[in-house]
């Protein structure tokens, strides 16, 4: 996979709610230079889930999370993986071999994460309030501070080039048979990449 | 300016549908043709910058390329991007400060000829530089 340095990892819920803020996710990073990794990359089923997750954060300076999915489930059970994962990224950049990893942590509304992780008490998380523009834009101006590059366009650019890609993206799934509450990471990954060559 | 940025892809990764169904009902929604107008090849980028990084099996793949057709214009990158950013330069640094553009003029000494018993004198009085207007106004 890509470098250190550029890759990216996405630590957020894969359900159905969750996939427009997620394609604005893998998007953006794209467009700003970067390589997203989560574990929906992988399907082998010989390797658990908590070893891929450990080798994926190990191989990715940045990390966003969002933990505005923790309540409880239709079975009533809140969701713990958002948090876990959080801190064992915490855990890597302060005992791991790579310790200057980056993060941005996201919750729905500011400093709601204090009602249930206080321990994050002085983390400066920022709030999207479910809406993809604020995604975007909060994930540009953090790899703009944090990576210290120069090539990584505006937010403005950015949004109105996921608008296109969002009104292109029913016609191309329609070709090929998927379709946006059933395609894989992988599939979408693909899709941005051959849509960005194509489009510059 | 037109900015490039390393379109970083992932060659190993498996699709669930073939890559080449993937790519081509792109190119057919984008640019209306199956036909790939341009070349996009990957080169192989064996810099590691980590340990983590070289243990990676996989290899990366990285392909420059220009964005500067994929990102419109918007008022943000504007101003950077065209001559108007330095007309805007040039606005901020005479609102700051007005004397910075323009040098104070010194007046060229006057000089008077005059005939004293048939002998020209050239009288040259000293060189005076702009008063105040506050000043001018109480002489």
């Amino acid at each position: 996979m890509a470098d250190y340095s550029d890759s990216v990892f996405i630590n957020c819920p894969f359900d159905d709610d969750y996939r427009g803020l997620f394609r604005a996710i893998v998007f953006t990073i794209y467009v700003c230079g970067f390589f997203p990794r989560c574990a929906m990359e992988e399907d082998d089923a010989l390797d658990n889930r908590i070893n891929k997750i450990l080798k994926i954060i190990d191989e990715c300076k940045f990390g966003i999370h969002d933990i505005s999915r923790t309540e409880p489930n239709p079975e009533g059970y809140p969701r713990f993986n958002m948090p876990f994962e959080l801190g064992v990224f915490f855990g890597c950049k302060h005992y791991g071999v790579n310790k200057n990893k980056v993060g941005l942590v996201f919750e729905r509304t500011k400093y709601s994460y204090q009602q249930t992780l206080s321990d994050l008490n002085g983390i400066d998380t920022k709030a999207h309030n479910n809406n993809y523009e604020n995604v975007i834009t909060q994930i540009v101006n953090w790899l703009k501070t944090s990576s210290k590059r120069t090539n990584i366009p505006g937010y403005q650019s950015v949004i109105a080039s996921f608008d296109k890609f969002e009104e292109d993206l029913p016609n191309i799934l329609a070709d090929t048979g998927l379709t946006i509450e059933k395609m894989t990471f992988n599939d979408l990954a693909y899709i941005i990449e051959q849509w960005i060559s194509v489009k510059s | 300016m037109a900015k490039s940025i390393i379109l970083r892809t992932g060659a190993k990764r498996k699709t669930s549908v073939k890559k080449s169904t993937l790519s081509t009902a792109v190119r057919k929604v984008v640019t209306g043709s199956t036909k790939s107008s341009k070349s996009v090849s990957p080169k192989v980028n064996n810099k590691t910058t980590s340990r983590a990084a070289a243990k990676s099996s996989s290899t990366a793949s990285a392909t420059k390329i220009n964005i500067s057709n994929l990102l419109k214009k918007t008022p943000t990158n504007r101003a950077s991007n065209s001559s108007d950013s330095r007309k805007v330069t040039k606005i901020i640094q005479a609102a700051i400060s007005p004397k910075a553009t323009k040098k104070p003029s010194i007046s060229k000494a006057p000089t008077k000829k005059i005939t004293i018993a048939g002998t020209k004198v050239v009288i040259r009085r000293k060189p005076t530089t702009p008063q105040p207007a506050s000043k001018k106004s109480k002489s």
